[in-house]
C-alpha cells in the first residue's frame, strides 16, 4: 500500500536544496508542493492501492566509480565540480580544465573501456526489469514511493515543483525510472529524496537521449543510451554514464558514495582534503600576530571518499571575501 | 544535534565579533555569493543551518572599503575558541574551534569545507594571505573549522 509521506520538505531543507530560489518562490513552491500531495492522495486511493513493483538495484559493476561517462565524446565548458571518475571512449576530452575534479580522469584508458561494457549491461538489466507502474510524461510535484516506474516513451520534470521520492524510511530502496525514449527535466526542476531514499539506489534507464536543464537539481544514476546534456548550472547528486556523448555547462556532479550502505557518515571531523597553504612571499609583519594561520591539511581519514550529501549543491571553488582595501599583510617590501 | 533553524546571529568573543547574518546563495557561475560590504557576515543557504548535523558554512569580508571587514581578525582564532550562532527559534549553538586554516584559492579544500560529517559542524571563511594587486583578490582563503559543544 502507498504511503502518505509522512514530512513533506521542511523550507530549510527546501532552502538546501534551491539556494537559487528568492524567498517568494520558495513559498510558492511549498504551497505547491501541499496541494500536489493532497490530489495524490486521491489518486492512489481511487486506483490501485498497491506500490509498483519492487526494482533491484541496477548492477553497475566497473561503471560504478564514475560521475561522468561517455562511450563517445566528452564536452565541457564553464566551471564544473566533479566528485568521482571520468572517462570517455573518445580521448578528446575538451573543456576538462575548468573542471574541478575530486576522482580520476580516466581519458580512453582500459578502465573507461572496462566501464563501458559493464554500462551495457547495467542499460540491458535496468530496461529488462518490471514492467512497472506507468507513469504521466511529466513526473512535476509527484510523491512516489519505491518501485519500478516506466513510461513507453518520453518522460519529464516540466513543472518547478519538486518530483519527490519517498524511500519510506528503507535505507534500501530502490527506484527504477525506464523512458522508452528521452529523459527531459526542464529549466529550475528538481528531484527531491525524502525518508531514507538515496540517490546511490535510484536508476534511470534512458531508451534514447537526456537532458537536464538550466539551474536544474536531479539525483540518480541517469543510465544513457544515446546522448546526455547537462545544461547550464544543472546539478546531479549521483552519474551520468551514458553510451553516446556528454555535455557539460557549469555544473556540479557528486556522486555519493554508495559503495558503504549509505547512512553510514564518515566518523572524523572534516574528511580530508588536499589544500596547500600558501608561503607567503613578503616578510611576517614585526608584531607577530596571534594564531599564525596552519599550514596543515585538515584531519581527516585519508581512505574515506568524500561524500555530499548534506550540501545541497556545492560551492565552486574559493570565497571572494575581501577588496584588499586594509590588508594586514604588505604586498610589498617597501617600507 | 539540533533541529533546522535559520541563524540569525554569531558571536566570536576571542576577536569581538558580533554581527547579524545575511543570506548568501551561489551566483551565476556557480561560486558562492558574498555579503556587498565589509558587514554583516553570512551563511551558505545551501548548507544545514548551524547546529544541524553537517557542515554549515558562514562567510565575511576580511575588509571592505578601506576598513576592515567583519571578519578582519578571523585568522587570529584558536583551537578551543567559541563561536556563538543564535538561531530564529531562539535557540543558541555553540560551536568550538578545531582548527584554522589558510589555503591557497586555486587549492579551496572543497572536500573538508562542504563534505558530510556525522556530527554537527561549522565553517566560517574570509579571505586571507597576501592580496594580488594584479588579479584584484586575496590569494587565500581563512577557514575556521568548528564543532558544536554539546549543552551541558
Amino acid at each position: 500500500m502507498a504511503s502518505v509521506p509522512s514530512t513533506l520538505p521542511s523550507p530549510t531543507r527546501r532552502t538546501r536544496r534551491d539556494p537559487f530560489r528568492s524567498v517568494g518562490v520558495r513559498r510558492t513552491t511549498l504551497c505547491g508542493v501541499a496541494m500536489v500531495a493532497a490530489s495524490s492522495l486521491v489518486l492512489v486511493s481511487a486506483g490501485s492501492a498497491q506500490a509498483a513493483p519492487a526494482a533491484t538495484a541496477v548492477p553497475l559493476g566497473t561503471a560504478e566509480p564514475f560521475a561522468v561517462l561517455s562511450g563517445s565524446s566528452f564536452s565541457n565548458t564553464g566551471p564544473t565540480v566533479i566528485a568521482g571518475d571520468i572517462g570517455a571512449s573518445d580521448p578528446s576530452m575538451v573543456g576538462t580544465a575548468s573542471i574541478t575534479l575530486t576522482g580520476t580522469n580516466h581519458g580512453n584508458d582500459s578502465v573507461t573501456a572496462s566501464a563501458n561494457a559493464a554500462l551495457t549491461n547495467a542499460l540491458v538489466s535496468a530496461a529488462g526489469q518490471g514492467p512497472g507502474d506507468t507513469i504521466s510524461a511529466d513526473l512535476a510535484g509527484q510523491t512516489l514511493t519505491p518501485g519500478i516506474y516506466t513510461s513507453a516513451s518520453a518522460l519529464s520534470i516540466a513543472g518547478p515543483t519538486p518530483l519527490v521520492l519517498d524511500g519510506q524510511g528503507d535505507p534500501n530502496a530502490v527506484f527504477l525510472f525506464q523512458a522508452g525514449s528521452t529523459l527531459i527535466t526542464q529549466p529550475g526542476t528538481s528531484v527531491s529524496l525524502i525518508n531514507g531514499a538515496t540517490a546511490c539506489n535510484v536508476f534511470w534507464q534512458v531508451g534514447s537521449s537526456t537532458t537536464l536543464g538550466v539551474n536544474s537539481v536531479f539525483r540518480g544514476v541517469v543510465l544513457t543510451l544515446t546522448d546526455t546534456t547537462m545544461n547550464t548550472g544543472a546539478t546531479l547528486e549521483g552519474s551520468v554514464l551514458s553510451s553516446g556523448a556528454v555535455s557539460l555547462d557549469s555544473n556540479t556532479i557528486i556522486r555519493p558514495a554508495c559503495a558503504t550502505p549509505p547512512t553510514t557518515p564518515p566518523t572524523t571531523t572534516p574528511p580530508t582534503a588536499t589544500p596547500t597553504a600558501t608561503p607567503t612571499d613578503t616578510p611576517e609583519p614585526t608584531a607577530t600576530p596571534t594564531g599564525t594561520p596552519a599550514a596543515a591539511t585538515p584531519t581527516g581519514t585519508p581512505d574515506r571518499p568524500t561524500t555530499y550529501g548534506q550540501v545541497g549543491r556545492v560551492p565552486v571553488g574559493s570565497v571572494d571575501t575581501g577588496d584588499g582595501s586594509n590588508p594586514r599583510e604588505s604586498t610589498s617590501t617597501t617600507p | 544535534m539540533l533541529a533546522a533553524s535559520v541563524p540569525v546571529r554569531v558571536q566570536i568573543p576571542a576577536i569581538g565579533v558580533d554581527s547579524e547574518l545575511m543570506d548568501l546563495g551561489l551566483q551565476a557561475d556557480g561560486t558562492m555569493e558574498v555579503p556587498a560590504g565589509g558587514f554583516p557576515a553570512g551563511w551558505y543557504t545551501g548548507a544545514p543551518t548551524p547546529g544541524e548535523r553537517g557542515p554549515a558554512v558562514l562567510a565575511g569580508h576580511v575588509d571592505w572599503g578601506g576598513a576592515p571587514g567583519v571578519f578582519a581578525e578571523l585568522r587570529d582564532v584558536v583551537p578551543g575558541d567559541e563561536i556563538t550562532v543564535s538561531r530564529a527559534d531562539g535557540s543558541t549553538a555553540v560551536f568550538a574551534v578545531q582548527e584554522v586554516g589558510q589555503y591557497d584559492k586555486d587549492d579551496f579544500p572543497t572536500a573538508a569545507v562542504y563534505g558530510d560529517i556525522d556530527h554537527a559542524g561549522l565553517r566560517v571563511i574570509t579571505c586571507g594571505g597576501v592580496f594580488d594587486e594584479l588579479a584584484g583578490s586575496y590569494l587565500d582563503n581563512t577557514v575556521v573549522f568548528a564543532d558544536l559543544v554539546p549543552p551541558a
